[in-house]
């Protein structure tokens, strides 16, 4: 049995809040295995997404551990968890979250001129034409439609090559048609990187494609 | 981040033009220009001082004598060191008034000087006079000029008569400006002037100088500074204050400087 990519033990997360704290999830025990598709489901407000950014270390836990290629997240400081998603994860908003005032290429090359790569523009290029878009470098993203952003911002979060690729709801402010589109491109992505892919997902056809699916109920895993 | 990828990102981020900045840009001109005008005010106050600091001080350096007088010796090195030396002392006492049978008092600041005051700039009378003349007096009397916040308040008018002591002055004109007002330091009351010596002729002035050191006098509590204003002979005011002070220094061990003697440049 391979060691897991991503490896959750007895996770909390509670949150403080003028209300006084708010308990998000409980007990979160879970592993990901190395090329595995997760699918996470449940209803809103079942900490779906609140386990995902506890995945990529961009939410600390409040209890347990979670850990992800060996490195415990927990005990990274900010400095080196941002060094860590550099180098090992890519994130995909369900509102894209790409910077207004660069082009599409831009915005697919800056995860690779933080990381120093020489060739930046001509994988973040390559990447673009891999999801279809090598003819909208030059476009921002106020000119593009809601499935080019977010194709854009796919493209963004694969042209790293990350191990482990976090999906918050990727169609979630697409149509039917660009959903698709998007979905059957982010299935493909993760084929041709061999990535690990975590998912936060509504639509049942969705997690379906999934090699796993764990359901959330009240921040518990319920199934 | 290499300071190229940060210029880079800061010159993409600048594509969505200046609305950003337009804290950032007003902070930034509103810092240049306080700072602008502190240096502006700061410099107007500077080149003032420079241009009337000899009438604000009423001379080009001073040595201030707290309750006490200088000495031959001292004098005689003042002397030798100055072209020109004034002797002014300052102190307070009350100003008495008899109407009618009443007595009205006002306290005042008095400037005691003599005939060189003022060694430096212009004093300013209302009704316009030489202070020489106001220090005249009338009736043989001698004249006495003071602030009008004392002569208001002690319902005084050129020609009336006031005491200082044991000495009665005849009011001779409201003191309206004067070149040392700045350099007398804190003072309790409205300035007066009278000259020096017609304290001293009068007899008030033993007393109040004996006053210093006994109890019981007609000014009671009141400091006098002795303040020997001088003119340098050559050279710059600069040169002249430091020169004063190692003049000063070095006849330390054998003149009697006291501890609070000290030089205003």
């Amino acid at each position: 049995m391979t060691d897991p990519v991503l490896s959750l033990t007895d996770a909390e997360l509670t949150l403080s809040g003028n209300a006084g704290p708010v308990e998000i999830l409980h007990g979160i025990t879970l592993d990901v295995t190395s090329g595995e598709t997760l699918g996470l489901v449940g209803p809103s407000g079942s900490g779906k997404s609140s386990l995902l950014m506890l995945m990529g270390g961009l939410e600390r836990a409040t209890g347990g551990t979670v850990a992800a290629l060996g490195h415990d997240l927990t005990a990274l400081d900010e400095d080196a968890l941002a060094r860590f998603r550099r180098d090992n994860m890519g994130v995909v908003f369900q509102s894209f979250h790409l910077i207004p005032t660069m082009t599409a290429l831009e915005n697919v090359a800056i995860p690779l001129e933080l990381a120093g790569a020489r060739d930046a523009h001509e994988r973040a290029e390559a990447q673009l034409v891999a999801v279809g878009l090598g003819h909208r470098a030059g476009h921002y993203p106020g000119q593009l439609s809601g499935g080019e952003q977010q194709r854009v911002a796919l493209a963004r979060a694969t042209a790293p090559h990350p191990k482990i690729l976090l999906a918050d709801e990727p169609t979630g402010n697409l149509d039917a048609a660009n959903g698709a589109q998007i979905m059957d491109l982010l299935f493909d992505l993760r084929d041709r990187h061999g990535a690990t892919l975590v998912m936060v997902t509504h639509a049942p056809e969705l997690a379906e494609r999934c090699d796993r699916v764990v359901r959330l109920t009240d921040g518990r895993i319920s199934a | 981040m290499s300071a190229r990828l940060a210029a880079r990102l800061a010159r993409r981020e600048l594509r969505g033009g200046l609305r950003g900045f337009r804290i950032f840009l007003a902070c930034l001109a509103l810092g240049v220009a306080a700072i602008a005008a502190v240096g502006m005010v700061r410099s107007a106050i500077q080149s003032g001082l420079e241009r009337e600091s000899a009438a604000m001080l009423g001379g080009d350096a001073e040595i201030e004598l707290t309750y006490r007088y200088a000495n031959d010796e001292e004098r005689a090195w003042m002397r030798a060191t100055a072209s020109t030396v004034s002797e002014v002392v300052d102190f307070r006492g009350m100003a008495v008034v008899e109407r009618n049978g009443e007595t009205e008092r006002g306290l005042t600041q008095i400037r005691a000087v003599d005939d060189a005051y003022p060694l430096v700039g212009q004093v300013r009378l209302e009704p316009e006079m030489p202070l020489d003349r106001a220090f005249a007096g009338a009736d043989g009397l001698p004249g006495i000029v003071m602030e009008r916040a004392l002569s208001d308040r002690l319902a005084l008018a050129p020609g009336d008569r006031v005491r200082l002591g044991m000495q009665e002055f005849v009011l001779m004109a409201v003191l309206a400006r004067y070149p040392d007002s700045a350099a007398g330091g804190f003072g309790l009351g409205p300035r007066s002037l009278v000259l020096a010596r017609d304290l001293e002729a009068r007899g008030s002035w033993p007393r109040a100088r004996c006053f210093l050191r006994i109890t019981g006098s007609t000014c009671p509590g009141a400091p006098i500074c002795n303040r020997l204003r001088t003119r340098p002979r050559r050279g710059s005011r600069a040169a002249a204050c430091a020169g004063a002070t190692r003049g000063a220094a070095l006849a330390a061990p054998s003149v009697s400087w006291t501890g609070s003697a000290r030089f205003w440049c």
